[in-house]
């Protein structure tokens, strides 16, 4: 076998060497057994390449959709994929910005407002008010994607869509638009009978109003933690007793501020006293009042 | 073997008890916890206590200024004679010297029981990765004899000194080497040579056997009570009252079901460890107070190898993931040739029939086209590192070489 | 899939290595803490990026994590020289950077992150299925499996000392300075952790950052620190042309990387750091090439393998700061977009590749010119500063806290690993459901 040429100067540390010496003098690496670093030119074409399949493959991918008809409630809780035109868009107001929307859909070939080949596709809470700050995101007849769970039992079959980016326009239609604000099948819910009760009257029976919503008002912030997620309140006027309200997301009130809080009446088990738990989609749950300001 | 190897033997014990696994479900039992600390505990008990309590007659302490190896070789070739002699057993440590934060002075300790021959061979420095790199160059015991019988034990400690890896140059000049001779015939149940490295320099025992030989035990303080069957018997009851007594806190009793599966883990995991000791050099003693010497092991592999530790490893990590499948509430997987079968592994026959090929795919296959990686490796490229001897096709003996069995 | 849509999101990911490789710099800084600062600029433009596909804001994410993961360690291999008075053993790289070869070392590195990307981009699609039985196998099992951790941690550390001493108590006590130092930062660091999981002292708005000044204070800080003290010169860096390894140490170290790199991406709560070291025992790692070949692989395969697997159908897990923060604002859905997602990685990882080689030229020759101390220094304040904007005065004294604790391991020559309990212990503890219990027994709730 052929002698490989040994180096003189070490190729890892460049100093030079006593000829034939096949491990350097002053660092100890090999000066014969090397691996070249156009290894790593060579890796770098080979995920360019790579990339390239990738791309292609993204490119032509189609998707596996799910006939309307299929969606029985032996595929409850599934993740579908469904094509369809919008045949209808309602829209469900309730106090305080939750609303909800409905886009009934229905798969290609049609058939008619009761058929096996129509689905409800329902976003609420975020999704929501993504949908109805978008007038004329979608038009009557538009083709559109949608990527949502399936909730299918006896009595009833829709789809729930977590975010607007998994409805996608595949075909404009000729349709009528919809403005939300003004859409036809736009509706106010029945308000949700909500109690209204002062601090005082919750914490003197607080189990009567355990895990309910209730309206809270007129109260009167007592604190506002800079570092935590809540603030404290009392009945307006008396420095006793107080709440925790938590888990408000919009702008924080001042201490002093009159307000209304709407939310969840709950006991936290862990310090073990009650709150009001305000859910964080809901944008109106906490009102400041002005005088003569009525909800 | 590694830490690791027996810290998962110990983990792979326990996941064969259902309960250990069920528990993730439901009550979250740290079971398998106790399983790796009793697989990894002898090891614990001997470098972390053990040793420090061992008494030694003879202590070389050799430095950078006084590399004598003239002292070293006599005083282990005497301590040899004086177990002989003496019928008692004579315990010598030589120890390390570490020149700086990277660098050790290596010094080679060769005992040839044929030749009656102490060989001391100070050699180069050397860091953490060159020492622990020496076992994959060394040959093969029969070639170091013949060439020993060809040239003297010197020039062949001066050939490996030269040629595994170290920091150049630093071979000292001129060459510091000394043969020392003994009178007594000895059994030597270890390696040939010895280098003193990294951590802590070796130490032997020198013992009278029945047959009046002496026996030269390396790092004798290990693998004696610590590696025992009957020390893992204690591990049960001690499990039995650290899951117990977690039983009482949380309102189960004292006599729960987990404080009765750790009465049981605990010895099998420590067991895990003696077993698989057992597969290396040293061997361990086994049945203290009743026995004294440590068993011989069985010497397919070393407790260095690579392949050893990976292949035990990856046995260990299948058995953990068929366990905590079987014995989940629902299955992640189920194995093609069980399809036909009714039931689920809760049936004897769908659970073995599942094991079987689970066994071959995922087991056996794999290892032994490793295994055959592995020897064609060896062949091509292993053998070219070996440190030859000018002779043409060295033997190939296993597959770590001759590293440290610790 | 649109082919606009496709070089918009390769574009965004490039701009996303640039900026990497620009913040890669600053030796110890991390990359999620470079993400968290793109987010709060990202939130401040909310409107700007709400118009935007949310596949190109993910892309440019996609890219920063790769460039950082491929180049951030070239910096404190060459800004952070250790000082031998200080340690007991001084790591591969930092060996190699006192012998003139911290280009070899960065190189290496680089060698075992470009399996890894190759891994990742070209292997990964093959085996979603696999990974996702092993992630649906091991996920009500995590608690334990971080509990081996801790416990391998604590038992796998042995005595460094020489068993000198003459009596049995003097060498008893010598080597037990240092296990018991390394037991007591642990211990210490789990009750932080605990104290930190419990009580967020950070501004409310930016609680998810509220483990950034504990691990800034435990790693970057005391290093950074160590530097600046050290007695140390770094020789003038040899451009190698070629790599002292062979096949079998390409081979070797990448397989320790991978099993490294899977175990942490596919286990929340762990770090690299720890399941390198687990993999490489369980793997019989041999040598430094192998060593430093495995880091590169197992970091590049824990940042970027543990986000993909966001993105990677029959999994879509939400492992990691990135994958947390992607998640705020897009939800992955389909295949198509994991092949987009797959080769924007490799394109990041071409592109980080490529620039590697200059990178550590430019680093190396750096070294020459500024006294590495500075370097460290200015590093230092920058942390400390950006801790301060976003985590306010208690970030830095909870930074203040955990960079004493950080610097025990300098003193005492244990290992730093321990350190990690403080996202082990109450992870672990958390996942075993016994989290408050535990709290509770030291007052935190």
């Amino acid at each position: 076998m052929a002698t490989p040429e040994i180096p003189r100067c070490c190729p890892s540390c460049g100093k030079e060497n006593p000829p034939d010496s096949t491990v350097c003098h002053f660092c100890g690496a090999s000066t014969v057994e090397r691996i070249s670093l156009k290894i790593v030119s060579l890796g770098i074409v080979l995920l360019l390449a790579i990339a390239a399949a990738h791309f292609y493959l993204a490119m032509s991918y189609a998707p596996d959709y799910a006939a309307i008809p299929s969606l029985t409630p032996d595929r409850n809780f599934e993740r579908v994929r469904v094509k369809g035109r919008v045949a209808d868009v309602q829209i469900v107001r309730e106090a305080y910005d939750h609303h909800q929307v409905r886009i009934e859909l229905e798969g290609e070939g049609g058939g008619g407002r009761y058929s096996d080949n129509r689905i409800s596709v329902r976003l609420e809470g975020e999704p929501a008010n993504d949908f109805l700050s978008n007038p004329g995101f979608l038009n009557r007849g538009d083709l559109i994607d949608v990527a949502a769970s399936l909730y299918a039992g006896d009595n009833y079959r829709h789809l729930s869509l977590s975010s607007m980016q998994f409805i996608r326009i595949l075909e404009k239609g000729s349709g009528a638009p919809i403005d939300p604000s003004a859409a036809s099948g736009s509706r106010y819910a029945p308000a949700a009978p909500a109690p209204k009760a002062t601090v005082a009257e919750l914490l003197a029976d607080p189990e009567k109003f355990r895990d309910q919503v209730v309206i809270a008002r007129p109260l009167e912030v007592v604190e506002v933690p800079e570092a935590l997620p809540f603030f404290r309140v009392s009945d307006e006027g008396k420095p006793e007793p107080q709440l925790v309200v938590i888990g408000y997301k919009g702008e924080l009130p001042a201490v002093g501020d009159q307000i209304s809080v709407r939310g969840k009446f709950i006991y936290y088990e862990k310090k073990g006293y009650w709150e009001i738990q305000v859910r964080d989609w809901d944008k109106g749950a906490v009102i400041v009042l002005t005088d003569g300001t009525s909800e | 073997m590694k830490g690791i190897t027996h810290f998962l033997t110990g983990v792979a014990t326990a996941s064969c008890f259902p309960l250990a696994i069920q528990t993730a479900f439901a009550d979250k039992s740290f079971l398998m916890l106790y399983g790796g600390f009793c697989g990894i505990l002898p090891d614990t008990l001997d470098f972390k206590f053990a040793r420090y309590f061992w008494k030694f007659d003879h202590i070389v302490n050799l430095t950078e200024d006084n590399l004598d190896a003239k002292l070293a070789a006599e005083t282990v070739a005497k301590a040899i004679d004086e177990a002989a002699e003496t019928g008692k057993p004579v315990r010598v440590k030589l120890n390390v010297m570490r020149v700086s934060t990277n660098y050790y002075r290596t010094v080679t300790v060769q005992i040839d029981g044929e030749r009656k021959e102490v060989t001391t061979y100070v050699g180069p420095l050397k860091t953490m990765s060159h020492v622990m790199a020496r076992g994959e160059t060394l040959p093969s015991d029969a070639a170091r004899y013949r060439s020993i019988a060809e040239k003297g034990p010197i020039p062949v400690l001066r050939d490996i000194a030269q040629k595994s890896a170290s920091l150049p140059g630093t071979i000292p000049e001129p060459e510091i080497a000394h043969v020392a001779k003994f009178k007594a015939d000895v059994n030597n149940t270890y390696y040939a040579d010895t280098e003193i490295g990294i951590f802590s320099g070796p130490d032997w025992q020198f013992a009278k056997q029945e047959d009046g030989r002496v026996r030269i035990d390396f790092i004798p303080w290990h693998r004696h009570w610590s590696h025992s069957i009957t020390l893992g018997l204690l591990l049960g009851p001690l499990g039995l009252l650290l899951f117990g007594l977690s039983g009482l806190l949380s309102g189960l009793g004292f006599l729960n079901p987990f404080a009765i599966a750790a009465l049981f883990i605990g010895p099998l995991a420590f067991w895990s460890h003696v077993f698989v000791d057992q597969l290396g050099h040293l061997g361990s003693n086994l049945y203290p107070p009743w026995t004294h010497w440590r068993s011989l092991g069985f010497k397919w592999s070393t407790s260095s190898s690579a392949f050893g530790n990976q292949m035990v490893n990856y046995i260990s990590a299948t058995i953990i993931l068929w366990n905590i499948n079987a014995y989940g509430p629902k299955a992640v997987f189920t194995m093609p040739w069980a399809a036909r079968i009714a039931g689920d592994f809760g049936d004897p026959l769908y659970y073995l029939v599942s094991l079987l090929n689970y066994a071959t795919v995922v087991v056996a296959i794999p290892l032994l086209a490793a295994y055959l990686i592995a020897l064609v490796h060896r062949k091509l490229y292993f053998a070219k590192r070996m440190i030859n001897f000018g002779e043409e096709d060295e033997g190939v003996e296993d597959f770590g070489g001759g590293g440290g069995d610790l | 899939m649109d082919i606009f849509i496709i070089l918009i999101c390769c574009l965004a990911a490039l701009a996303g290595v640039a900026i990497a490789s620009v913040f890669s710099l600053i030796p110890g800084l991390h990359i999620y803490n470079v993400i968290a600062f793109t987010m709060m600029i990202a939130f401040a433009a909310l409107d700007l990026f709400k118009t935007m596909d949310p596949l190109i804001t993910t892309c440019f994410i996609m890219g920063l994590v790769v460039g950082f993961s491929v180049l951030f360690t070239v910096s404190s291999q060459f800004f952070q020289p250790c000082d031998d008075s200080y340690r007991s053993m001084m790591l591969p790289h930092e060996r190699f950077l006192f012998e003139g070869r911290g280009y070899e070392a960065a190189m290496l590195s680089g060698i075992g992150s470009m399996f890894a990307l190759l891994m990742i981009s070209g292997l990964f699609p093959f085996v979603t299925g696999a990974i996702g039985t092993l992630r649906q196998l091991i996920r009500p099992h995590i608690y334990w499996i971080l509990g081996l951790v801790s416990l391998f941690i604590l038992m796998s550390e042995w005595p460094k000392d020489h068993g000198v001493g003459k009596t049995t108590g003097q060498r008893l006590a010598d080597a037990w300075v240092q296990l018991g130092m390394g037991l007591f930062v642990f211990v210490v660091s789990g009750i932080l952790g605990l104290f930190v999981f419990c009580n967020t002292i950070i501004p409310v708005d930016n609680a998810f950052q509220s483990l950034m000044p504990v691990f800034i204070g435990l790693f970057a800080i005391p290093s950074q620190l160590m530097t600046v003290i050290a007695h140390a010169r770094i020789p003038k860096q040899y451009f190698a042309g070629s790599v002292d390894a062979a096949p079998q140490d390409l081979a070797r170290g990448a397989l320790t990387g991978t099993v490294g790199g899977m175990f942490s991406s596919l286990t929340p709560g762990l770090t690299p750091g720890p399941a390198l070291l687990m993999s490489a025992h369980a793997t019989a790692s041999s040598g430094e090439k192998q060593f430093i070949i495995g880091g590169g692989t197992a970091r590049v395969l824990y940042y970027i393998g543990a986000l993909v697997l966001f993105f990677m159908p029959d999994v879509y897990m939400r492992r990691g700061g990135a994958a947390i923060n992607i998640s705020l604002f897009f939800v992955p859905e389909t295949a198509e977009q994991y092949f987009l997602i797959s080769g924007i990685i490799a394109v990041a990882g071409a592109a980080s590749l490529l620039l590697l080689g200059r990178y550590c030229k430019f680093c190396a020759n750096v070294t020459q010119k500024i006294d590495f101390r500075w370097i460290s220094l200015g590093g230092m304040i920058l942390l400390i500063a950006m801790v301060w904007y976003v985590t306010s005065w208690r970030g830095v004294v909870l930074m203040g806290v955990a960079t004493a604790l950080g610097m025990v391991p300098n003193f005492w020559h244990t290992r730093r690993i321990p350190l990690l309990a403080v996202l082990l212990v109450p992870v672990c503890l958390n996942m075993a459901g016994v989290g408050a219990k535990v709290a509770s027994w030291f007052g935190f709730r």
